[in-house]
């Protein structure tokens, strides 16, 4: 968890090109989050926003080794910290 | 009944199921050959495709290929229609013999969510690995072996290459001929470590088992599916979509509801974590790289891209490509369509040589009505086939996700689902294709809401209706500040209109009877291909052949119809008459240009009678007092219900009200004399800029087209839509028109 609320890190902020890993999924679970987990948008998965559309919306993201396009209100659900080492082991440590 | 008769066997049913793009489709083809069938479970407008499959000597199968679907929770009507085929959900249909899961090998990982969600349930299960060529052809390797211990079901490589279905069909054929193996169920269950968080996910676990067990014994399965079951229903309570699903929607109902709907979520993430940590311990190591560098595969993909979705290249690609389809839709068609015509020409005059002279009323059937009613249909086929040409390249490429992805935004903001582009533009050509290709909307509302508008953009048929209105009321009047042609301004104008029509329409459709949430944009962008032609073939093939079946029945029957207005009831002292006047003709002149004149005029001028006396004739007449205020008379009512076949139509009946004779074009100067010179019975003229606008902006917005109807109709499967569809528009048009006229008489306007 991300310390404080006014710190929080979110997936739609992300400038193209940095890979992030997902934290949690803030608020209640919708369709569109659900789908999104079962892209492989689950905590502990890393992401890139990868390109952002030139109307500034939608945005793509890497994930898994595959290409998903979502907009920005759906990717401002997912609380994100910056994929450094420590948490390259969290993801590591998240694999059974 | 699971299974079909075939020949004194019952063949066995396969179904096959994967992720979109995961080569399901090829992999389909090549089990099936050219055997397969686009059908429909009743009262379900997703289709599905089934084909017979020689497995063995004397051993064929049944396979079904359902719509791609990333999970067994279906957010939209197709992968719905996935899961019920899987479940057996479907009214009259039972589980499928044997489950195939096509995997992409080269997402191993995302695709292995599904077969996650797959080992959950006790459903005989093969796997079948796609795009090993793929990896092959990059120097990589894929290790079929280790998947298979791994899953603990039987893995097969089945890459989209000479004889790669080949072990896959030897597997299908050992499969089925052993007894069914008892499958250890694996279901994902999340270790929890906070108590707090792990006693509300037991707590929302617990009423999802209830339901789960309750859904078992609905699907006639073993206890055991009950945990499985109860996770799809649990999640299903979260993503409120309004696809059906009988089998968890009618078991328990209301149960999972009472549960704190952030109870469920957490329940259900945690459930998805779980799975996906599942299918990244399957994927591990079981394909391998020949080198860290990018695979020659999406080098290929990234490089096009970078043009392609470019913030300044990529929105001038797409106007591009889209401009081609336009062009394409206007005037590549145009020859073919007039071919068509012509042959319908020969064709009726190959008929009236053949048909005894002394029956006219047969002949005037079978020309006018049958053989006209099929040119009808057959002259959608060209630009119905350009359309679904470009949709499938543009679909099989892996561009038109781009053009999703650049346009979403665009379309968000009418209101209008982003895939609803490719109609709404198809529609300036033509509504009937425009509203075949809405199938690739996923959502049901957003897809009827696009049904219902796209005719109101303005196709190409009402072009000359356009024409003729323009050179025969706006040609003498004064330019607009003394540059602006108005019959240009009137041209853009009813354009304008159109769109601006169709958008308003649409928000009020989904602001009222269609309301539903703005549907989420989760769109995969996947690798470029080539295109397949067999694929290509296939989808084109399909579209033109229910076209013609579906929708041309009823476009033919309305022809015949329409015939029968025009033509009954006969006014035989005005036919007898004709018929003595063209024997008299006959004998008095010799053969030559002016004895043709004459019979022309005898004929015309029957003409008018014959049609006035019919039964459209008296409609029009009927009509008068309803469209006067409109500034119509019944001449143009006359036009209105004739039109109903197409709408240019209406300018080649009005050369027979005009007794010029049926054969009038919009650029015929005497029917435009004729026009300009008729008068209401107070002797003002009829065909004024005012009553020619009131004329213009009626066929703008009325649902005068039989044939669009019966698109609709096809596409929704009810006369409830193309009903709804023609009332609305009708009366968007009378009350438009009225407006038109009425405010114009009071400003003065002539």
């Amino acid at each position: 968890m991300v310390s404080a609320a006014n710190r929080v890190n979110r997936l739609h902020q992300q400038p193209p090109g940095r890979p992030v890993v997902i934290d949690h999924i803030d608020g209640v679970l919708d369709a569109t989050g659900l789908r999104l987990m079962e892209l492989g948008l689950v905590p502990g998965a890393t992401v890139t926003v990868t390109r952002v559309a030139p109307l500034g919306d939608p945005l793509e993201l890497s994930v898994l080794g595959t290409r998903v396009c979502v907009r920005k209100q759906a990717a401002s659900a997912f609380v994100v910290i910056a994929s450094s080492a420590s948490s390259a082991t969290a993801v590591a440590g998240a694999a059974p | 009944m699971s299974s079909a008769p075939h020949g004194d066997r019952v063949v066995r049913r396969i179904v096959l199921i994967g992720n979109p793009n995961c080569g399901k489709t090829t992999l389909f083809n090549a089990l099936t050959g050219l055997s397969a069938k686009t059908g429909n479970y009743p009262g379900i407008t997703v289709e599905h495709r089934v084909g017979l499959a020689r497995l063995a000597e004397g051993m064929s199968v049944s396979v079904i290929d359902v719509p791609g679907t990333y999970s067994l929770v279906p957010r939209s009507d197709d992968e719905a229609v996935a899961v019920r085929v899987l479940l057996g959900d479907l009214p009259g249909q039972t589980r499928p013999d044997l489950v195939v899961a096509v995997v992409d090998a080269t997402q191993l990982e995302r695709n292995l969510y599904l077969v996650a969600q797959l080992r959950e349930l006790p459903l005989p299960l093969i796997v079948a690995l796609t795009m090993t060529d793929v990896i092959a052809s990059d120097g990589g390797a894929c290790d079929v072996a280790a998947l298979q211990q791994r899953l603990a079901v039987p893995v097969v490589a089945a890459p989209a290459v000479a004889g790669g279905a080949f072990a896959l069909k030897a597997l299908l054929a050992a499969e089925l001929t052993t007894p069914s193996r008892r499958l250890a169920l694996n279901v994902a269950r999340s270790d929890v470590d906070d108590p707090v968080v792990a006693a509300e996910v037991r707590r929302a676990t617990d009423v999802a088992d209830t339901v789960g067990r309750a859904m078992a014994l609905r699907a006639g399965m073993a206890p055991e599916a009950a945990a499985a079951f109860g996770q799809l229903a649990l999640q299903r309570s979260l993503t409120a979509t309004e696809t059906a699903m009988p089998i968890v929607d009618d078991s328990a109902p209301g149960l999972l509801a009472a549960v704190p709907a952030p109870l469920r979520a957490e329940a259900a993430a945690r459930a998805v974590q779980a799975r996906q940590q599942r299918a990244r311990s399957w994927a591990r190591d079981i394909v391998t790289q020949a080198s860290a560098a990018e695979p020659r595969s999406l080098a290929f993909t990234r490089r096009l891209d970078a043009v392609a979705l470019h913030p300044v290249a990529g929105p001038l690609l797409l106007v591009a490509v889209f401009g081609v389809l336009f062009q394409a839709l206007f005037s590549w068609a145009t020859p073919l369509m007039d071919l068509i015509d012509g042959l319908v020409g020969t064709a009726s005059d190959a008929a009236r040589a053949v048909l005894p002279q002394s029956m006219p009323l047969l002949s005037s059937l079978v020309t006018d009505g049958i053989i006209a009613g099929v040119g009808n249909v057959v002259v959608f086929v060209p630009q119905i086939a350009i359309l679904f040409l470009f949709l499938a390249v543009l679909e099989d490429t892996g561009y038109l996700a781009r053009a999703a992805f650049l346009l979403d935004r665009i379309m968000q903001g009418v209101g209008l689902h982003g895939r609803a582009f490719v109609p709404m533009l198809s529609g300036f050509a033509c509504a009937v294709p425009a509203i075949l290709a809405t199938r690739t909307i996923e959502n049901t509302k957003d897809r009827l809401v696009t049904i219902l508008v796209t005719p109101l953009v303005s196709c190409s048929a009402r072009l000359p209706v356009y024409a003729l209105m323009v050179a025969t009321v706006f040609a003498g009047v004064d330019p607009v500040f003394g540059i602006i042609e108005p019959g240009a301004l009137v041209m853009v104008s009813m354009y304008t209109l159109s769109m601006v029509a169709a958008v308003a329409m649409a928000a009020i459709f989904k602001r009222t009877i269609l309301r539903s949430p703005t549907p989420p944009l989760v769109l995969e962008l996947p690798p470029y291909r080539v295109p397949r032609a067999l694929q290509i073939y296939k989808a084109v093939s399909a579209r033109v052949t229910t076209f013609l079946k579906e929708a041309g029945t009823v476009i033919l029957a309305i022809t015949v119809v329409l015939w029968g207005l025009l033509t009954f009831p006969i006014d035989h002292d005005v036919k007898d008459a004709r018929d003595r006047a063209i024997k008299a003709t006959e004998l008095q002149l010799p053969a030559g240009a002016e004895r043709d004149a004459e019979l022309r005029a005898i004929r015309n001028g029957a003409g008018v009678a014959l049609v006035e006396h019919s039964l459209a004739g008296r409609l029009g007449h009927a009509m008068e007092p309803f469209i006067a205020p409109l500034g119509f008379d019944w001449k143009i009512g006359i036009g209105i219900v004739a039109s109903f076949a197409a709408r240019e139509v209406f300018v080649s009946t009005l050369g027979i009200v005009y007794g010029l004779g049926e054969a009038q074009d919009e650029s015929s100067t005497s029917l435009r004399d004729a026009m300009r010179h008729d008068t209401r019975p107070d002797g003002t003229p009829l065909y004024t800029p005012l009553s020619g606008l009131s004329l213009l902006v009626f066929f703008v917005l009325a649902m005068q087209c039989m044939s669009t109807l019966a698109a609709v109709k096809r596409e929704t499967r009810s006369w409830r839509w193309p009903l709804f569809q023609f009332g609305y528009m009708t009366a968007l048009a009378l009350a438009a028109s009225l407006l038109v006229y009425q405010v114009g008489r009071l400003l003065g306007v002539q």
